[in-house]
């Protein structure tokens, strides 16, 4: 059994998406594979039991049995902060052996997956480095290429690391044509010179930071009032309706694929949207709308959403999760693999692990 | 012709009921009363309704049946509808509340009815309607407490309270209609279909309506102009307003669009739009009874100075022209009229004008042949005799073709006179300023009847498929929103556009800057700035040793003030001075289609809203109409010794832009601005475009595919 443990420069750079493609790839090689997540912080309770966001989402895709709260072991909170600084002894190594130990047995991979940037959980000894050499594990390193001073970021990192054995290499993500040329032509043999590796990049893609209809209720703890039959159309951008009707039509038919949060009592903006190319559209305020509006949203094939939230919350609320990448299913999945497939040395990988 | 839902014969109403108060007794009791044709009544609790055998089913009736009204729950309907279908009725009406009104499930059910009837070939009423009246057959179809006598005007209505409200007050008014529609709400037969049946009513001279949406813009335009040629069509047209549009919106489930859209639409298809119920009825009233006035010219005939001044200041202020009187109608004034009165227009005939002074005064005018129409002015003096009065008037506009009006302003004193003016088609108002307002209507009427619409003309340098295979292209950038890509479209249709490249180095901005020639503009290139001056992102009057610095400068200012857009590159642009900038804009409207805007250019023109829409494609005519319209027209041609701009230039733009919009729907918005129009002689040019395509362009194109076989 061998492990890879993917960590990241920065959070939100994709590592749980990369943990998904990866893993769903070597299952599709008929390989028993295991997934945790050592070290977490977004904590989440539901029925009692206290388990990480993403890596129960991740946990989920990957089709794992495992119960979520034995995913995820350590659950950074300020609980746990607090009794550190306070000097209280705690046994989290022993806690992520053994949870791996339950988890890995019978595996023939194990993908681990990093809590935020690489250095987060130093204070418990638990960086990424620690834990990846804990469990004997090596390090795939992501990095967003949002600039070229990502290279300052995968550099220090990589120093971080220490032994250059245990990085496997990196993995670019969110990367735009233009940069994925000069990752290719220029960036490559530069960091090759440093005796870094690329392994390749992820392209930016706007499905797969979309989020589905149905996301978008959960997170907002909403209610989908009509046409949930298309609670599983993916959103990849929202718009504000706060402007007046004439200028709504303008702004709405600039952007496809689209959400739209507006008042419940918007009529007019509401009937604007479904004008347009809108996947659905958020109404604030726990105001329905009335039995015509909903009645032009059944005919235009648009969930409408109505939750408690006003306007500038459901924004923020909906802003983060569209920047994340969740909920995986069949067309983003498909999406994530080909993107793995064509832009990243999984032989190198494979090789890795011991598979052919 | 085949015969229509107005001339069924035979009328079955399924849900009829024995209860007073239910809408099922209503409509049979309305029918029963003034229907010549046969009844049958459907309701399986019954044997007899009302003295008539009352039925089960429609299936059971053994005669055929041309109508069916129905009245059950909505739940119902479609059963019922597929019953119809078998029976082969042709045309129903579905008075039942309970379908799209009231949210998704009756959205759903509306449709299951729709789809029935369409499998039957049956058409629809409704749902959620009034129903129909026919006062000429005495079909009265309609839960309505009131059957309105026999007249000459058409109503339809989209809202039923409307129409009840209507009857009503129509009872009051002694006005009389033909037909009478409530279209409810639209799941088949529209606006459209009742345009074109009363347009060729022969009983029918005058249509109104009332309505909150358009099923089908193009079609409604298309119809209108046709019809309005016969007889005049008013509408009122709700969600003027964005508070009513608002209101409209959450009342009928639809898009008002933009108003000006309306007006422009309404305006070229002939369709006169009026802001009131009691403009709709003023007007009616005169289109029922007088003849169309030749021209704007009026006469007013008055007893007091004070309203005969009111009524020629409201006359001036609705462009309406005083008549000046000929010798022999001055000659028979001075000789019939007191020394004291005014013998010129408006004639006042005096304080103690009688029944015989008005005679001779009102007959002297109509035989002016500079008079169009006769506005009489009547108030309450000691000795006035408004009945006598109001007979002299009928009696000399008999036989006379020109538009007479009354004005008989007061209250008790006149009832008599204005009872007898009502009696003898002419209507009376009691304030000048509506009676002016009418004639003014009118006039505008005579006008539209008049009006040739000529075909949009042929241009010269059109070439379709290359706008097509350029719109192909950029359809696959993944994108719908774009810049200067739209001048490679309108230079093929024949536009002026600027010299412009889309460079992404300096060296390139430099070796394009050569070719185009100094100074040029750069621009930064990216569709998520739109206004690109706001944010440092223009540069203009580039020599050649500036090329350099601007180019950084700009991305510059577009990164730390956007840093977020997407940055394309930077244009480089040849550099035009002089000239007057206007705006040329295309904006598909919901429920209308592609609409043509015109306006003078500059940074004040979003405060200014000095622009005129109209609906593509154009003809010469509007596109003069179109320009003249903006108030700061005359500035190109020339103030104050400055030189005339090219008008016929920016004619031709609009012309050519028209066509692009009406050949190519895929184009929701396009925003020429400025183009900037030099001195007579030297033409216009396109300097900046924004555009934005419909995404669902694939749907569009099988559409047109399908229009062209």
């Amino acid at each position: 059994m061998k492990s890879l443990f993917i960590g990241s420069s920065e959070s939100r750079s994709g590592k749980s998406a990369l943990c998904v493609g990866l893993g769903s790839i070597l299952k599709d090689k008929g390989l028993n594979v295991g997934y945790m997540k050592p070290v977490g912080s977004l904590a989440r309770t539901v029925n009692k039991t206290t388990y990480e966001d993403d890596a129960f989402k991740t946990r989920e895709a990957l089709g794992l049995s495992e119960s979520p709260d034995k995913i995820c072991p350590v659950l950074i909170s300020e609980e746990l902060v607090d009794a550190k600084l306070k000097g209280v002894k705690k046994y989290h190594k022993n806690k992520i052996i053994k949870t791996f130990q339950d988890l890995s047995a019978g595996k023939d991979v194990m993908i681990l997956e990093g809590m935020g940037d690489i250095g987060g959980g130093s204070m418990f000894d638990l960086s990424d480095p620690e834990v990846a050499a804990l469990l004997d594990a090596k390090i795939i390193l992501t990095a967003k290429y949002d600039s070229d001073y990502v290279l300052d970021r995968v550099i220090s990192d990589v120093k971080l690391i220490g032994d250059p054995k245990q990085l496997v290499g990196v993995i670019f993500t969110d990367v735009s044509p233009a940069n994925a040329r000069r990752i290719k032509r220029t960036v490559t043999p530069f960091l090759r010179k440093k005796k870094i590796k690329v392994l390749g990049y992820i392209p930016k893609d706007t499905l797969l930071k979309s989020a589905s209809v149905a996301d978008i209720a959960e997170e907002l703890g909403g209610r989908i009032i009509c046409c949930e039959e298309y609670k599983n159309e993916l959103v990849k951008s929202f718009i504000i309706g706060a402007m007046s009707p004439e200028h709504a039509l303008k702004y709405f038919r600039r952007s496809t694929d689209k959400a739209v949060i507006t008042g419940g009592d918007r009529a007019d903006i509401v009937l604007a949207a479904l004008e347009t190319q809108t996947k659905c559209v958020v109404l604030t305020g726990n105001l329905r709308p009335s039995a015509q509006v909903l009645a032009a949203a059944e005919d235009a094939k648009t969930p409408l959403i109505v939750v408690p939230h006003d306007t500038v919350t459901a924004v923020t609320l909906v802003e983060d999760l569209i920047d994340k990448i969740t909920a995986w299913e069949g067309a983003k999945l498909a999406r994530m693999k080909q993107f793995m497939r064509n832009h990243i040395d999984l032989k190198a990988i494979y090789r890795e692990l011991s598979v052919k | 012709m085949k015969p229509s839902i107005f001339d069924a014969r035979s009328v079955a109403v399924v849900g009829a009921s024995s209860e007073k108060g239910k809408v099922g007794y209503a409509v049979v009791a309305n029918l029963k009363d003034s229907f010549r044709g046969r009844i049958y009544p459907v309701n399986p609790k019954y044997q007899h309704l009302m003295g008539f055998a009352c039925y089960r089913s429609v299936l059971d009736v053994k005669g055929c049946i041309d109508l069916a009204v129905i009245t059950v729950p909505a739940k119902i309907v479609p059963a019922v509808l597929s019953e119809c279908g078998r029976k082969k009725i042709r045309n129903v009406i579905v008075i039942s509340a309970g379908f799209k009104e009231t949210g998704v499930e009756g959205a759903k059910l509306e449709h299951e009815c729709a789809g029935i009837a369409s499998r039957f070939g049956m058409r629809i009423l409704g749902p959620n309607c009034l129903g129909l009246i026919n006062t000429h057959s005495g079909l009265n179809a309609t839960f309505a407490s009131q059957t309105p006598r026999r007249g000459n005007i058409a109503f339809m209505s989209q809202s039923g309270a409307l129409c009840t409200a209507i009857l009503d007050w129509a009872e009051k008014e002694e006005v009389g209609f033909s037909k009478f529609v409530s279209l409810g709400n639209k799941a088949d037969l529209s606006e459209n279909d009742f345009l074109r049946l009363l347009g060729s009513d022969a009983k029918t001279n005058v249509i109104l309506g009332y309505l909150e949406s358009l099923v089908d813009g193009r079609g409604f335009m298309r119809l209108a102009r046709r019809v309005s040629k016969k007889k005049p069509i008013l509408i009122m047209k709700s969600g003027r307003t964005s508070a009513g549009a608002k209101a409209a919106a959450s009342h009928t489930g639809a898009l008002a669009g933009s108003d000006s859209a309306f007006d422009a639409a309404f305006r070229q298809a002939g369709v006169m739009r009026v802001d009131s119920g009691e403009e709709l009825f003023d007007y009616a009233q005169a289109f029922s009874t007088q003849p169309i006035p030749k021209g704007d010219r009026v006469a007013i005939v008055t007893n007091a100075g004070g309203p005969g001044i009111m009524t020629t200041d409201a006359c001036d202020r609705r462009c309406l022209r005083l008549s000046s009187f000929s010798q022999r109608t001055l000659g028979r004034l001075r000789k019939g009229l007191p020394p004291s009165a005014n013998i010129y227009n408006p004639v006042d005939a005096l304080g103690d004008a009688d029944a015989s002074r008005y005679a001779l005064a009102v007959e002297a005018v109509l035989a002016d042949s500079g008079v169009d129409s006769v506005i009489c002015v009547l108030t309450p003096q000691a000795m006035t005799d408004s009945l006598a009065i109001a007979k002299a008037i009928v009696k000399a506009a008999r036989g006379r073709k020109k538009t007479v009006l009354a004005c008989f302003m007061g209250g008790t004193d006149m009832e008599a006179g204005v009872e007898h003016l009502k009696g003898n088609g002419i209507p009376n108002y009691p304030h000048p300023e509506r009676a002016a307002s009418v004639v003014s209507a009118m006039v505008r009427y005579s006008r539209i009847k008049r009006l040739r619409h000529l075909a949009p003309p042929s241009l010269s340098g059109v070439d379709r498929r290359k706008v097509e295979s350029a719109l192909d292209g950029l359809y696959s950038c993944g994108r719908v929103a774009f810049g200067l890509e739209a001048f490679d479209l309108l230079e093929a249709y024949g536009v002026r556009t600027l010299k412009s490249a889309l460079v992404s180095s300096q060296r390139d901005a430099l070796r394009a800057a050569r070719r185009i020639g100094f100074p040029v503009v750069l621009k930064v290139a990216s569709p998520d700035i739109l206004h690109k001056s706001d944010v440092g992102g223009v540069a203009l009057n580039v020599m050649e040793e500036d090329v350099e610095a601007s180019y950084n400068k700009l991305l510059f200012n577009a990164r730390k003030f956007m840093p977020k857009a997407r940055i394309e590159g930077v244009y480089v642009q040849e550099m035009v001075s002089g000239g007057k900038e206007v705006i040329v804009g295309v904006t598909r409207e919901p429920q209308i289609g592609s609409m043509v805007m015109f306006g003078l250019g500059g940074i004040y023109v979003e405060v200014m809203k000095d622009v005129s829409f109209r609906v593509a494609p154009l003809n010469r005519d509007e596109v003069r109409n179109m320009m003249s319209e903006v108030k700061g027209y005359r500035i190109l041609s020339g103030v104050r010794g400055e030189k005339p701009s090219d008008v016929k230039s920016v004619e031709d733009t609009l012309l050519r832009v028209s066509r692009l919009a009406a050949d190519h729907p895929e184009i929701l918005e396009l925003d020429l601005n400025p183009v900037t129009v030099f001195p007579e002689g030297e033409g216009c040019i396109v300097v900046d475009a924004r555009m934005v395509l419909d995404e669902q362009y694939n749907s569009l194109k099988k559409q047109k595919r399908g229009n062209v076989k």
